[in-house]
């Protein structure tokens, strides 16, 4: 990968991606080489990005992780986006391979600090993801150690990592490792489903579970 | 909300301006913060009053992300009213001494208990030098303990110069 960052965005709002195009203009390591309303229309594109911006509801009703493991295919990072943190949907991303989650309230620092880190491999956890997943109650989520779940919960009220690390009484370095572990995690939870069919039938399995919960 | 979105559609705001663009995200945040806490239900009154208190920061300049667990328990209206006044402190105090433009305000439900926490990741400070939580009365946390006690609450700040600050409202104790 060269300095410059080339950036996809696939999302319905049209509005959206034109503002996206004006928003990075003036960022010079990042490039938007595509945007696309679909999966289908980027992956029918010469699909040159490192990073694709993924909106996590697309109005064609394909499914989110789906969508995130035909974007990994091309061996692009998947880098969430939504307006509304729907935490199903965003764990099922996170199973599948996706990197990060950004909400889009976000300010462009925000969007383009998850957008390089990802590009270097590593992951975008936000205190909104560290949020959903310290709220991840599903009988399927992976085990998290104590201390994982120290750091994890104390980052998803917003607090600083260094807040994070110093609470569970760890180094920063530690602390941001606990954060990746915690996501790889995930991300290996999601492996073994290869199938779509498999996906479906668990998904299946975790929401009859859920119902199932009693009221809190 | 309903005034942002007539006046772009009468086309007298244009929605590249910043200002209406900032007048957007302050609707779309405190839309976002009443959808949090549940879609199916109306929202709580606790959820509703945390909102407010979002819209009113942006309002300042102060840009709230706002995060619920989906269903937090029904509390009695004093409760409700002691840490949304309580959580409306902490926020003025991030809005006055952080020196950011932002700051987190979460409710989860650790062991059945209700918790508000209020986050900023800005300048923080010595706590022991401005305030004893074990003397209310005292300083910048002074209201915010003796406010969470009155109702069987409690209330801790946490900070370290340069670590942002915490504020945790839980109730009961």
């Amino acid at each position: 990968m060269a300095d410059v960052i080339n950036i996809a965005a696939v999302d319905d709002d049209r509005m959206l991606l034109e503002g996206m195009r004006s928003w990075l203009g003036p960022v010079p390591d990042l490039v938007l080489c595509a945007t696309a309303t679909t999966v289908d229309e980027y992956l029918a594109g010469p699909r040159t990005a490192d990073v694709v911006l993924l909106d996590l509801n697309l109005r064609d009703f394909s499914s989110p992780p789906d969508n995130v493991r035909r974007i990994r295919r091309t061996g692009a990072e998947v880098l969430v986006v939504s307006s509304i943190p729907d935490a199903e949907h965003v764990l099922a991303t996170l199973e599948a391979g996706a990197a990060g989650y950004v909400t889009k309230d976000h300010d462009l620092d925000t969007l383009a600090d998850a957008v390089r880190r990802v590009a270097e491999g590593g992951s975008a956890v936000t205190p909104e993801l560290a949020f959903i997943i310290s709220q991840d109650h599903r009988p399927r989520r992976p085990a998290l150690s104590p201390q994982e779940l120290a750091v994890l919960s104390t980052y998803a009220t917003g607090s600083t990592l260094a807040t994070a690390a110093r609470r569970a009484g760890i180094a920063y370095g530690t602390a941001r490792e606990y954060l990746e572990r915690v996501k790889r995690k995930y991300a290996e939870l999601g492996r073994p489903a290869r199938t779509k069919v498999d996906l479906v039938t668990r998904l299946r399995e975790d929401r009859l579970e859920l119902h199932r919960l009693p009221d809190p | 909300m309903l005034s942002t979105l007539s006046a772009i559609a009468r086309g007298g705001l244009d929605h590249r301006d910043a200002l209406v663009r900032q007048r957007c995200a302050t609707d779309a945040d405190y839309l976002r913060g009443l959808i949090s806490g549940d879609r199916d239900n109306a929202p709580t009154e606790l959820a509703a009053g945390l909102a407010r208190l979002g819209r009113e920061q942006a309002a300042l300049g102060l840009r709230v992300h706002h995060m619920s667990v989906p269903r937090p328990p029904d509390t009695p209206a004093e409760v409700v009213r002691a840490l949304v006044e309580s959580a409306r402190e902490a926020l003025n105090n991030v809005q006055k001494h952080a020196d950011v433009g932002e700051a987190w305000l979460t409710v989860t439900v650790p062991d059945d208990r209700i918790r508000v926490t209020v986050s900023d990741r800005g300048r923080g400070f010595e706590p022991l030098a401005v305030s004893r939580p074990e003397r209310p009365g005292l300083g910048i946390a002074g209201s915010m303990v003796a406010r969470m006690r009155e109702v069987g609450g409690s209330c801790v700040v946490e900070s370290v110069p340069g670590q942002g600050t915490s504020v945790e409202l839980t109730w009961p104790t």
